[in-house]
């Protein structure tokens, strides 16, 4: 379980207090500014100023030691980028480090990555040619080389088309049923309903509500944080939304 | 790769030969026969050449190292003020005239000057080893040892004096013997097993520092134990050659233009073209007729500079295209 105990970040997150399971997919919405990305770097260890608690089975984020944090999560920030230009196969060798793996092991795991991100045919190209979105999925290939049972990635459907958005999300949560935790801070409300098993509603540092997409994204609490209203649409394929202005009386 | 260090290992040869072995007079050409020569081939050429060899190969893999770990192009060997504070305490200690009694103790006073600016550099930077701070706080550093060094400079109490402390700045390695291999072999034996156990670490410095500080390293230890090793490479080339510039940020630029990029190969390959640049510098140092010996750092920013700026707008144009 994970626990955040009235965490806050100067001006940016203000006492947020939430208990999340051990497995499950939660998508964390909101405007921009909201807080979004602050909690999951918050959690992920990447803010020194913060106050308040964070437990991952009742023990405190701060008694890990890097190597142990190591094991514990891994993190996809908003932009991540590479310096210099090197190969897919020289980047993701490089990101498998501290794994506490044999070297069979970590070839293992990167041949898995690599199959599972589909960039079996990028592996000899370098970086910095390829697309957006294939970039996009080079680093989620290195986030997920730790198998952590705690996965923060902040937006990481961003620059990924329609189809490979689709796939990771699913990819997300079949992973999120096999015992893993994956916070996703998330834009399209539409994919976040169709998704995530939980919901974290954030509106300027406060937590606006807490639960299953149906209570958490109520109209008013949607109106609230995006000035905006939602019309669902349920089928058995999945959900679709269509947002709207509120309408002014 | 191969054909690099085969070219490499070509241009090494020829300026040995034109620099070390031909130069200054001389009349053999494999090897001399009159005992006049050889010894001058054995206790004055040798020990330059293999200084300047050592020195080249600090200088390219700090600088290789230096601009990975702050993922700053502009990175060479002095950023962090630790060349600048070890010349600073050399001068000071000439200054004083401490070297006339005890000149052996002279290179261990200025390790420890770089020793000290390793740690008021950690002080000032912080914990955490922000790249960005260690920058900023290096080039205060760097910028009051150059102050220092300049008020000694003035207070110089002769032109002699000033011309000898004068070498220390932009490097030289004329006079020097094997008593300065021997000084700088082991060190650099050293800072190279120091750094070498750090080089999973250096190698995650592709990462954005974000991305980067979930690898589960202890950055700080890490980066001590990594600058330690970088103290002892550089204040043991400023104690056996002075403050030789532009070579750390010529050697692994000219390395990166040839299509490398992965940290372990950059740094390895930096030293090598670091050993050719310096040997071919020193080269001209001797082959130029000049009433004092040129200072290294001189002739390296001279031609160095322009090759630089030729190769990066010619890549420009490749890559425009």
């Amino acid at each position: 379980m994970l626990e955040l105990n009235r965490v806050t970040v100067e001006a940016r997150l203000k006492a947020v207090s939430l208990k999340l399971p051990s497995t499950g997919l939660i998508g964390v919405i909101g405007a921009n500014g909201a807080g979004k990305s602050t909690l999951l770097k918050a959690i992920a260890g990447q803010l020194h100023d913060f106050t308040g608690e964070i437990f991952w089975q009742d023990k405190s984020l701060t008694q890990f030691t890097p190597r142990q944090r190591r094991q514990l999560l891994s993190w996809l920030p908003q932009s991540p980028t590479i310096v210099g230009r090197l190969t897919v196969l020289e980047i993701l060798k490089i990101g498998a480090v501290n794994l506490d793996l044999s070297s069979q092991q970590r070839q293992q795991r990167i041949a898995t990555v690599v199959r599972d991100f589909e960039l079996t045919l990028l592996t000899q190209r370098c970086y910095q040619e390829l697309s957006g979105g294939e970039q996009r999925r080079v680093h989620l290939a290195v986030c997920f080389l730790n198998e952590a049972p705690l996965m923060l990635l902040d937006e990481p459907t961003s620059g990924l088309d329609i189809g490979h958005a689709l796939k990771l999300l699913q990819d997300l949560r079949s992973k999120a049923s096999q015992d893993h935790l994956i916070l996703v801070a998330i834009h399209d409300l539409a994919l976040a309903a169709q998704f995530c098993d939980q919901i974290v509603l954030l509106d300027e540092g406060h937590l606006i509500s807490f639960g299953t997409p149906n209570e958490a994204m109520q109209n008013q609490h949607i109106s609230s944080c995006f000035g905006i209203e939602l019309e669902w649409f349920c089928t058995d394929n999945g959900v679709a939304i269509l947002p709207f202005t509120k309408p002014k009386i | 790769m191969k054909w690099l260090r085969a070219i490499a290992l070509v241009l090494l040869s020829v300026f040995v030969i034109i620099g070390y072995l031909g130069l200054g007079g001389a009349s053999w050409w494999i090897y001399p026969t009159s005992s006049l020569e050889q010894d001058i081939l054995l206790e004055i050429r040798a020990p330059r050449l293999v200084l300047a060899l050592l020195n080249g190969m600090i200088l390219g893999g700090a600088g290789a190292v230096f601009q990975i770990i702050l993922r700053n192009p502009l990175a060479e060997p002095g950023i962090t003020g630790v060349s600048t504070g070890t010349a600073l305490t050399i001068v000071v200690a000439l200054y004083f005239g401490w070297q006339g009694p005890v000149a052996w103790a002279l290179p261990f006073v200025g390790m420890l000057g770089g020793l000290a600016s390793l740690a008021l550099l950690w002080l000032l930077a912080g914990r955490g080893a922000n790249p960005l701070r260690l920058i900023l706080a290096g080039v205060a550093l760097a910028a009051l040892a150059g102050a220092g060094i300049s008020l000694v400079l003035n207070l110089a109490p002769n032109p002699f004096a000033f011309q000898e402390w004068s070498l220390w700045l932009m490097g030289s390695l004329a006079n020097r013997g094997w008593e300065h291999v021997e000084l700088l072999a082991p060190i650099t034996l050293l800072g190279l097993v120091l750094i070498t156990t750090q080089r999973s670490f250096i190698n995650a410095h592709i990462f954005d520092f974000s991305t980067f500080q979930q690898f589960g390293f202890n950055v700080s230890v890490r980066s001590l134990l990594l600058l330690l090793g970088l103290t002892l490479w550089i204040s043991g080339s400023v104690v056996s050659a002075g403050a030789i510039s532009f070579i750390g940020l010529l050697a692994p630029h000219l390395v990166r233009l040839l299509g490398i990029y992965h940290p372990q190969k950059l740094i390895a390959l930096s030293m090598v073209m670091g050993a050719v640049i310096l040997v071919a510098v020193d080269a001209m140092v001797l082959l130029i007729p000049t009433r004092v010996e040129l200072q290294l750092g001189v002739i390296a920013a001279a031609l160095g500079a322009p090759m630089l700026l030729h190769l990066l707008a010619r890549q420009r144009l490749i890559s425009d295209a």
